[in-house]
């Protein structure tokens, strides 16, 4: 497989719908499960949700441009 | 445990089962199914065996104990990887599945449903998953059994002769390759701290195997009785078309493969559950949460893109046949290592030690 194959391959893959995907549930760890944690006293597994949230909100987001840029 | 082991191993894969057979050693299926379950039984053994040493630790607590934290830590990493691999897998070959009934609906929406339902179910914990495996285990049985019944009736046993007539090489490389696909008798590794009596684990897993191999030998025979060898070759999924092809009680059941193809939907759930909480037991352990629930959302989109890299049908049985061959690869190495490593290094007395010292 050469790069162009390989970024058509993850276009397809990483297309804006399956992105969005990653995205709300990103917003769902770090909004939902950090507050959920540190509201249960789980200071440190209340900053690994968030830090689990953002790696798949700007990820998700940073795949995407990449993609589009590259494409 | 039974039946968390009966479910996790039995989710999408046995309704192709008798065609893998039937192309690699035809009528003789039914010896290889024996063979691998043998072999598996062998595995078992050892799982059980390593589990029982440390009852109240999971393969990720005894692993650094046993083989440092060097070695552990990356092994625990891809085993947690490959278990939401094999989830992965599972949901796909699902919405493949799915798709003979909603062909209109986008793949995507099938398996982001199963992932999602799977992540409300598996946040909270062993508990639920245990007993929503006993709720829907019935069911599974029920469509099993009245779908071999059915199909008893129309079955011709004249097409499973001549028997033996493959090489036993063909019969030893088929029986490997049915015990490496046999994917959740591992299971255990994870899941026997859990147990209220953990002694009881041999049993558990032994009748799982048992009752798995009854059930495959049971689907083999009819599809191949009923169908031919040639062409259960041809079908892709063998005992969905077995479902199409019989009624049963005259006119009562006619359309058996609607109700089979719509409570099939809860028996592949049992199976992804069980993957999706064993993968994030192990990352958490892994990275010593004390809540384990924290790894279940994070893993929902890695499955769901993992399970989209497939292009097609056939790409996901290469794939599979790939995680199979890994996972095999670890049922059958990696516990026997780490079984004589402990009696090596005498691990597993300071665990006796400390439990003994608990009381």
């Amino acid at each position: 497989m050469n790069l162009s194959d390989l970024i058509a391959f993850c276009e397809q893959l990483f297309n804006f719908r399956r992105i969005l995907i990653a995205i709300i549930i990103g917003c769902m760890s770090l909004f939902i499960d950090s507050r959920f944690m540190a509201k249960r006293g789980l200071r440190r597994e209340s900053v690994w949700a968030v830090i689990f949230g953002c790696i798949l909100i700007f990820g998700g987001l940073g795949i995407w441009i990449v993609l589009q840029i590259l494409a | 445990m039974f039946i968390l082991i009966v479910s996790a191993i039995n989710a999408i894969g046995i309704l192709a089962l008798p065609r893998d057979l039937a192309i690699s050693v035809g009528p003789d299926g039914w010896a290889a199914l024996i063979g691998g379950h043998i072999l598996s039984a062998a595995a078992v053994f050892f799982i059980v065996k390593l589990a029982l040493l440390y009852p109240d630790e999971t393969f990720v607590e005894y692993t650094p104990r046993i083989l440092g934290k060097f070695l552990a830590i990356p092994l625990i990493f891809i085993v947690g990887v490959f278990w939401a691999l094999t989830a992965a897998r599972i949901v796909r070959q699902f919405a493949d599945f799915i798709q003979l009934i909603l062909p209109q609906t986008p793949i995507e929406t099938i398996i982001i449903t199963m992932l999602l339902v799977s992540a409300y179910i598996v946040r909270h914990g062993i508990e639920p998953i245990a007993r929503v495996n006993e709720i829907l285990f019935p069911v599974f049985i029920t469509l099993l059994g009245l779908l071999i019944l059915g199909a008893l009736f129309e079955a011709d046993f004249f097409n499973l002769l001549p028997l033996l007539y493959s090489s036993p090489k063909k019969l030893a490389v088929e029986s490997i390759s049915t015990s490496l696909g046999l994917e959740g008798q591992e299971t255990i590794i994870m899941l026997l701290p859990f147990m209220i009596i953990p002694k009881k684990a041999y049993k558990a897993a032994f009748g799982a195997l048992a009752f798995n191999l009854a059930l495959r030998l049971a689907l083999f025979v009819v599809c191949i009785s009923l169908f031919g060898v040639e062409l259960t070759k041809t079908l892709v999924w063998p005992v969905e078309e077995l479902t199409r092809s019989i009624t049963i009680g005259g006119t009562v059941l006619s359309r058996f493969d609607s109700i089979f193809i719509a409570l099939w939907v809860s028996v592949t759930f049992t199976s992804i559950i069980i993957f999706h909480y064993l993968s994030s037991l192990t990352l958490s352990r892994l990275m010593k949460f004390r809540e384990p629930s924290i790894t279940v959302l994070p893993l929902v989109p890695v499955m769901f893109f993992a399970s989209l890299i497939p292009e097609s049908i056939v790409a996901t049985e290469d794939i599979t046949s790939y995680l199979s061959i890994f996972i095999g690869i670890f049922t059958f190495t990696v516990p026997p290592l780490l079984l004589l490593v402990s009696f090596i290094r005498g691990t597993y007395k300071n665990t006796e030690e400390e439990r003994l010292g608990g009381r």
